[in-house]
């Protein structure tokens, strides 16, 4: 009896250490993420990197090709895909880029002469109440922020070298080596919850691929319906545009109005309100419905089960806590969470046959 | 400090060479060729339990099967309507060295583990789990089908089993009850 109490104790005690340092593990590799500059942004793109290509490799590998091998050749195909597509691209997205760059004053111009319009009618309104000067104030910002932006680009570009070199790096061992980590991480794990661990871990890994996936085929699709729109009107800076909207449309709620809003702005300054704004925020509505009512709900509302309420509160944390970024990762984060609070409270309390 | 590096390079070997041979004598793998074999042996989970340990409860969410390396494991099964607690538990059998269990939950949605397992000695287990096949399927599914054919093969054989324990029970009952009638 006393030899049986003894091996009770020693086992809990081994669990009780093999759960300290796997959660010190875990906790350890999360704040590295957070703390040394650029990790999370690089682990996040070689997440994404790893999940798009991850199809692609166990297809191949399932032809009977080496892991190894199926890796390099996939690397090598989507690098030269992604070469070639620059190349291609880059000499229209150059082009537009400097004749952005070039139209600018004009627009602040405009900007400037729209706002001096807004102050003239609201000081013939107010009755000398209070004295609005919108232009001054309106001028010295878009001057200070699209010199800023376009100027800080190169420099931005060039500061996210060690992102586009890391993204990759990291990307091909997540590939190559994720899944023996993974099992090596398990394998300290105590016994009595190393199948609720291995059973989060394996849920948690395919609703972010799932996500993932969803999220990155909807943003495609959103900048391709705003891209054959833009030029379909005849609209400039369409390819900038386009991928601007798609790139916002990442970003929940707010994206899609950020996204377009450079293009609302062109059309204000450049001919005012009229058709052609109209035409433009017709484009943009339609990428928006297609979106919420096709792409939502048959790919990305299956794959996060989580209430609208919810969702927003998630994002808003995500912006306060890590800007845009953590808006982009919080419904992820937070589908991973429930997950894991759901999986542990059945494992605790749902004890049935 | 050598000799601390010997003995666990040895035990290692000792442990891979006994992963190999459990591996290759078991029902499942034994149709895999040996780079399919290499390929499940990444993929299995190696644990250990001291004497007492329980390997899973009755009741709790499995996910999938444990394979003997070393050591013999209790199945029991608790009856709720037991008066006597210390008649709750009630032995099915014990299972030694190549023997595996919990293959169901490989195929159910949310297996429940109909049973607990219990180490009686100093145990090594190859755990088997539903992510570890859904892996093989997406990045082997040759082997997949190997492996699902020989499964169901196994469940197939355990329906009929109990089928069969069921009708002799039947009809052990029925007897019972012709006796008392009789007498």
């Amino acid at each position: 009896m006393i030899q049986a109490i003894d091996i009770d104790s020693r086992v809990r005690r081994q669990h009780w250490i093999q759960l300290i340092v796997f959660i010190s593990i875990v906790v350890l590799g999360l704040t590295s993420l957070f703390v040394i500059n650029n990790l999370l942004l690089s682990f996040v793109v070689a997440l994404v990197c790893t999940y798009i290509v991850s199809p692609a490799v166990s297809y191949l590998e399932s032809a009977g090709l080496s892991r190894l091998a199926v890796i390099l050749i996939v690397y090598v195909l989507f690098s030269t895909c992604a070469g070639l597509a620059i190349w291609a691209i880059s000499p229209f997205f150059i082009d537009q880029f400097q004749s952005l760059k070039q139209s600018l004053p004009s627009y602040v111009d405009g900007a400037v002469k729209l706002a001096d319009r807004l102050t003239q009618t609201l000081n013939a309104n107010d009755s000398g109440l209070f004295h609005v000067n919108l232009s001054e104030q309106l001028r010295t910002l878009l001057t200070s922020q699209s010199t800023k932006l376009v100027e800080g680009l190169p420099s931005f570009l060039s500061s996210s070298a060690s992102v586009l070199v890391l993204s990759p790096l990291l990307g091909f061992f997540m590939l190559k080596d994720g899944r023996q980590i993974s099992r090596e991480l398990l394998r300290i794990v105590p016994n009595n919850i190393f199948e609720l661990i291995l059973s989060l871990q394996s849920q948690i890994s395919d609703q972010i691929a799932h996500f993932i996936r969803a999220r990155l085929l909807e943003s495609v699709i959103v900048g391709a319906v705003v891209l054959i729109g833009l030029w379909t009107i005849g609209f400039p800076f369409a390819i900038l545009l386009a991928a601007f909207a798609a790139i916002t449309n990442l970003i929940p709620y707010i994206g899609p109005l950020v996204g377009a809003a450079p293009a609302a702005l062109i059309v204000v300054v450049n001919s005012g309100i009229g058709l052609k704004l109209l035409f433009v925020l017709l484009v943009y509505v339609v990428a928006q419905l297609i979106d919420v009512f096709f792409i939502i709900p048959l790919v990305v509302a299956r794959v996060v089960n989580l209430h609208p309420i919810s969702v927003i509160l998630v994002v808003i944390l995500g912006a306060e806590v890590m800007g845009v970024l953590g808006m982009i990762i919080s419904i992820p984060v937070a589908a991973a969470l429930k997950v894991t609070l759901v999986n542990i409270y059945k494992h605790l309390t749902d004890y049935t046959v | 400090m050598v000799n601390y590096l010997w003995e666990n390079l040895f035990r290692r070997g000792q442990k891979d060479s006994e992963i190999d041979l459990v591996l290759n004598e078991n029902y499942l793998f034994r149709v895999l060729s040996k780079a399919e074999m290499a390929f499940i042996k990444t993929l299995v989970h190696y644990r250990a339990y001291r004497p007492g340990e329980s390997i899973f409860r009755q009741g709790e969410l499995g996910v999938g099967m444990y394979i003997i390396v070393k050591g013999t494991v209790n199945i029991t099964v608790e009856d709720l309507r037991a008066a006597d607690e210390s008649q709750r538990n009630v032995f099915v059998t014990r299972l030694g060295r190549g023997d595996f269990f919990g293959e169901i939950a490989l195929v159910e949605q949310t297996g429940r583990r109909t049973a607990t397992a219990t180490a009686t000695d100093e145990v090594a287990l190859l755990g088997f789990f539903k992510p570890d096949l859904a892996e093989i399927i997406e990045r082997s599914p040759r082997t997949g089908v190997k492996i699902l054919t020989r499964l169901g093969e196994v469940l197939g054989r355990r329906l009929k089993e109990t089928a069969e324990r069921f009708t002799e029970v039947k009809r052990e009952l029925k007897e019972m009850a012709q006796d008392d009638s009789s007498n």
